[in-house]
């Protein structure tokens, strides 16, 4: 995959206040890559826009390694990649816009819980800035 | 009371328990989901705004006008509207002890104490990710 996050700034105690969370043996999810919240408390590659964000991976996880556990990242500054849609404002609320991309949030997106930051920076369209990220 | 927090994982520092202020009379079962009143202060469990999970016990008019609650974690919480809830979705205090799903406004009004980490079929208890105030 591309367009991992970018650790900027781990914040809270411990760093990045990592979750862990379960996953299929089979996954390959390199370290910050955008995870998704699947049912039953399991995270998976972040796909299509508007999946609801469980967190950064912290670890590199190859595939059919035996692991069927994950920890994702979820307080803190990381780079972050538009989903090549439309720029975000600073402060504006992001969401998950693709594989490892963000978008701007829309109407709705707060109560389905769908935010998982806000833009440090303006972006431009398809542009990287800093997101905090707080899940 | 019944259907208190089950504590999964403590998050942050421990959990990161905030001391509030409770009435010396007011019995707290530990796991409680406790509801956020005036100047910082806890009543018993009810729809509201979430200040919290109560850390310990607090026995009626043993003298105790403080209480810790934890306020970053994960928690197995029981639906109470027999409302399905999606994943990821924001929850809101139903009652004593009681979650649901969160409707419009609720995020702009601070009721929201956490998302669903699993799918809620309704009236069934799942893991919540809890972080209030």
């Amino acid at each position: 995959m591309a367009d991992e996050a970018v650790i900027i700034e781990l914040l809270g105690n411990p760093p990045g206040v990592p979750i862990q969370y379960i996953c299929v043996d089979g996954d390959a999810f390199p370290k910050g890559t955008i995870l998704k919240l699947s049912d039953n408390r399991e995270a998976d590659l972040s796909a299509a826009a508007g999946n609801v964000c469980a967190g950064i991976c912290a670890m590199e996880k190859v595939a059919s390694d035996g692991s069927t556990t994950v920890s994702a990242y979820t307080n803190g500054i990381f780079d972050l990649k538009e989903a090549n849609v439309a720029g975000i404002t600073v402060g504006g609320g992001v969401v998950i816009g693709g594989a490892n991309l963000v978008r701007a949030e829309t109407a709705g997106d707060a109560e389905l819980g769908k935010i998982f930051g806000h833009a440090l920076a303006t972006f431009a369209k398809a542009g990287t800035e800093s997101v905090r990220v707080l899940i | 009371m019944a259907n208190e927090a089950v504590i999964i994982e403590l998050l942050g520092n421990k959990g990161d328990p905030i001391q509030f202020n409770v009435a010396d009379g007011t019995a707290i079962a530990k796991g409680e989901l406790v509801k956020l009143a005036d100047n910082r202060t806890i009543i018993t469990s009810a729809a509201g705004i979430c200040a919290g999970i109560a850390a310990h016990e607090k026995v009626a008019s043993d003298g105790s006008t403080k209480i810790a609650v934890y306020t970053n974690g994960i928690f197995d919480l029981k639906e109470g509207a027999a409302a399905g809830i999606g994943i990821g979705v924001p929850v809101i205090m139903q009652g004593a002890n009681l979650i649901t799903v969160s409707a419009n406004g609720d995020v702009e009004l601070g009721k929201c104490l956490g998302h669903a980490l699993a799918v809620f079929a309704g009236s069934d208890t799942q893991s919540v990710r809890v972080f209030t105030c």
